[in-house]
């Protein structure tokens, strides 16, 4: 019952084709149960459907999947219930506008991804800004098609980053985690460890340097 | 060649979780282009962010979100064209020396002398935040006497280098220091020192060094 109004609020009237409209339905349906998991491959291979041909089926499985997880990124480093809407939106839009400058061999998608929410979120916080993140070395980038291979390492790295995290004290995983989704990361350290801002500084380098021998360990 | 013992790790997490100010940030930006192993470990931290959002529990969506992108879509147009940028506007540097990329797109003002052998250039960042940066020029073989500082304080080294304390510093590296460091800095006989440096809070550069040069007044 909940289910058929929910379909009829989305169900708004336009001069859209047919097909159109399926494909609409198709992914609020989707939408409505944010699936699982999708595997980095599988939203690489999204993202250059929507490069390619601009797909917009591809597109509304990556934004099933994404908006709300961006939506939730955006409440966690603060953002109202009505701005992070809007926030995820346009995330998710530059998704499908940058599609083409996406390179799976420099980053897995879902890097790539929070690389652009955690961009939006700081132009929203400056105000408008026209530079796009840290420009890589052009040099850096090497312009031929990514392999399978490439890929599968991009994927194996994914897992290792996560084995790398989990290897952590869990004091130490959290303080990380913290960095991450916190609006004031240190106080909130502060307050989770009872210890003072000016001791916080040091428990992060810590666990930054520990995260790191993890990172240098797994040789990824 | 940055030496991996000055790489400030929490600084390059917090500029990959887009925590840093803009002063800070131009700061972490100059020293990634100048340091390919902390390039690596910044997209390390940036992987672990995709990865963390991956695992954040789905928020609850407004039913009516992918009807709203898709109108957007439509009324997409071509994707906006970057307007050619103006050509930032620097002070006079040093015969043969280059800006890293992210230094070269500020615009940086002129060359003020603070003190004898210590020029600054305030950088004008993006958008006003709650820290400033300066390029700061030291003369070779000066020391700058033991002082402290009322803020988080980060100095790149551009060109050039200096010792503090029992650590050497050239082209590339980071010194990190905070209100409980006091320290001596003796910058290396040769060419002048170039620095970049974000620092905490609105003060002056010249007011800045002229807390440090009363220092030096004092012992």
């Amino acid at each position: 019952m909940i289910g058929a109004v929910a379909t009829q609020t989305v169900e708004i009237p336009d001069r859209r084709a047919v097909a159109e409209s399926r494909l609409r339905e198709a992914s609020t349906m989707t939408l409505r149960t944010a699936p699982a998991a999708l595997s980095s491959a599988e939203a690489t291979s999204l993202i250059r459907r929507i490069a390619e041909t601009q797909d917009r089926g591809a597109f509304a499985a990556l934004f099933a999947y994404y908006f709300p997880r961006v939506k939730a990124y955006m409440l966690r480093v603060g953002a109202s219930p009505a701005g992070a809407e809007e926030f995820a939106q346009e995330a998710l839009l530059r998704v499908w506008r940058k599609a083409d400058s996406f390179d799976p061999r420099a980053a897995a998608a879902s890097t790539w991804i929070f690389v652009i929410a955690r961009n939006l979120r700081i132009d929203r916080l400056r105000g408008e800004r026209n530079i796009d993140g840290f420009e890589r070395d052009p040099s850096e980038e090497p312009d031929a098609p990514p392999s399978g291979e490439a890929i599968a390492i991009m994927n194996e790295r994914r897992s290792r980053l996560h084995a790398a995290l989990a290897a952590l004290p869990a004091e130490q995983a959290h303080i990380i985690e913290l960095f991450y989704f916190e609006e004031h990361p240190q106080s909130e350290i502060a307050r989770m460890l009872g210890v003072p801002l000016g001791t916080v500084k040091s428990r992060v380098r810590l666990a930054v340097q520990r995260l790191r021998a993890e990172l240098e360990d797994l040789g990824s | 060649m940055t030496n991996p013992g000055h790489a400030p790790e929490d600084l390059i997490l917090r500029h990959a979780t887009g925590a840093l100010d803009p002063a800070f940030s131009l700061l972490i930006e100059t020293h990634l282009a100048m340091s390919p192993a902390s390039r690596r470990l910044h997209a390390h931290f940036e992987a672990l962010g995709g990865a963390l959002l991956e695992e954040l529990a789905p928020a609850d969506v407004d039913p009516a979100a992918w009807n709203r992108a898709l109108r957007a879509l439509d009324t997409d147009g071509e994707p906006a064209v970057d307007l050619p940028k103006r050509k930032a506007t620097h002070p006079k540097l040093p015969e043969g020396f280059a800006l890293p990329a992210p230094l070269a797109s500020v615009d940086i003002h002129h060359w003020r002398w603070i003190a004898p052998g210590v020029r600054s250039a305030s950088i004008a960042l993006p958008e006003h935040g709650a820290s400033r940066a300066f390029l700061l020029e030291i003369a070779p073989g000066m020391t700058v006497p033991r002082h402290g500082h009322v803020g988080d304080e980060a100095t790149c080294v551009l060109r050039g280098g200096f010792r503090d304390r029992d650590a050497h510093f050239g082209p590339g590296d980071v010194a990190q220091v905070d209100e409980e460091v006091e320290h001596d800095i003796m910058i290396d006989a040769g060419d002048p020192c170039l620095c970049l440096i974000a620092m905490e809070g609105r003060t002056r550069p010249s007011s800045w060094f002229g807390r440090l040069y009363q220092k030096f007044r004092d012992i």
